[in-house]
């Protein structure tokens, strides 16, 4: 499923938004996304000028946001054609990332799919474990872990609501 | 079975990322204020990893100060939430 039905719930906007198509699904459990790495994205023109890279952060916010549809029940969106509630999403943002590698260069014109999987979900403290591996052509350019956290339940600040950064 | 401080300790030196052993760690060493140099994500790993080893879901609207104070306080409460739980 593209991205596009989506994006209006989303809090990412424009080219920040790093998802192009939803390619598997399972609420609270997983999702895979695909990414095809534009040649004319501006981040190849200043990352690097001379040897475009698409930048190791990036690949952890693709996971991150990613990560944040494990949350929707999407079956049900794209099913009932029916507007998301807001509040039904829940707005998480990243408090750590651990045991990143970048085992390879990602550069433009590469098709990238982010497998992020739900670890560990503590409903009572607000927060979720994630793993995630993004794959290139069936190779491992990237992996690591993400925990994030989440506003508690009927409190959503504005704050809260800047989501996954 | 009780939960035991050598147990609680070995979850700080992974949750924390500590440069000790649990000889290194006294019972009463207090979570906050002492030498561990620990953040509100530290703790969150650290009930994560309770939750994963013990299965206590930690509520952070129940936690009191109380329990911060030392190994031994930590273990006493999470003692009485296996119970409870």
């Amino acid at each position: 499923m593209n991205i596009e039905a989506l994006a209006p719930y989303l809090p990412q906007k424009g080219p920040f938004l790093l998802l192009d198509e939803i390619i598997d699904h399972d609420f609270m459990k997983s999702v895979v996304i695909k990414k095809t790495l534009l040649k004319e994205d501006p981040i190849f023109k200043n990352h690097f000028p001379d040897n475009p890279i698409y930048p190791g952060s990036y690949l952890i916010e693709m996971s991150a946001q990613a990560a944040q549809l494990i949350f929707i029940a999407l079956e049900d969106f794209f099913k009932s054609n029916e507007s998301i509630n807001q509040k039904d999403i829940l707005r998480g943002r990243v408090l750590k990332v651990e045991n990143v590698k970048f085992i390879e260069e990602v550069k433009p014109g590469q098709t990238l799919e982010a497998h992020v999987v739900l670890t560990q979900f503590l409903d009572s403290a607000n927060c979720a474990k994630i793993s995630f591996k993004i794959t290139s052509e069936n190779r491992v350019v990237s992996k690591g872990r993400i925990m994030l956290g989440f506003a508690a339940s009927g409190e959503q600040t504005d704050e809260n609501k800047q989501t996954l950064q | 079975m009780e939960i035991t401080t050598d147990q609680i300790k070995n979850i700080m030196i992974e949750s924390f990322d500590l440069d000790l052993t649990t000889n290194e760690i006294s019972d009463d060493m207090p979570f906050f204020g002492g030498e561990l140099d620990i953040d509100s994500i530290d703790m969150l790993e650290f009930f994560m990893k309770i939750d994963q080893s013990f299965d206590i879901k930690i509520n952070k609207e129940e936690l009191k100060e109380e329990y911060f104070a030392s190994v031994q306080s930590m273990t006493d409460y999470l003692n009485t939430q296996k119970v409870t739980q």
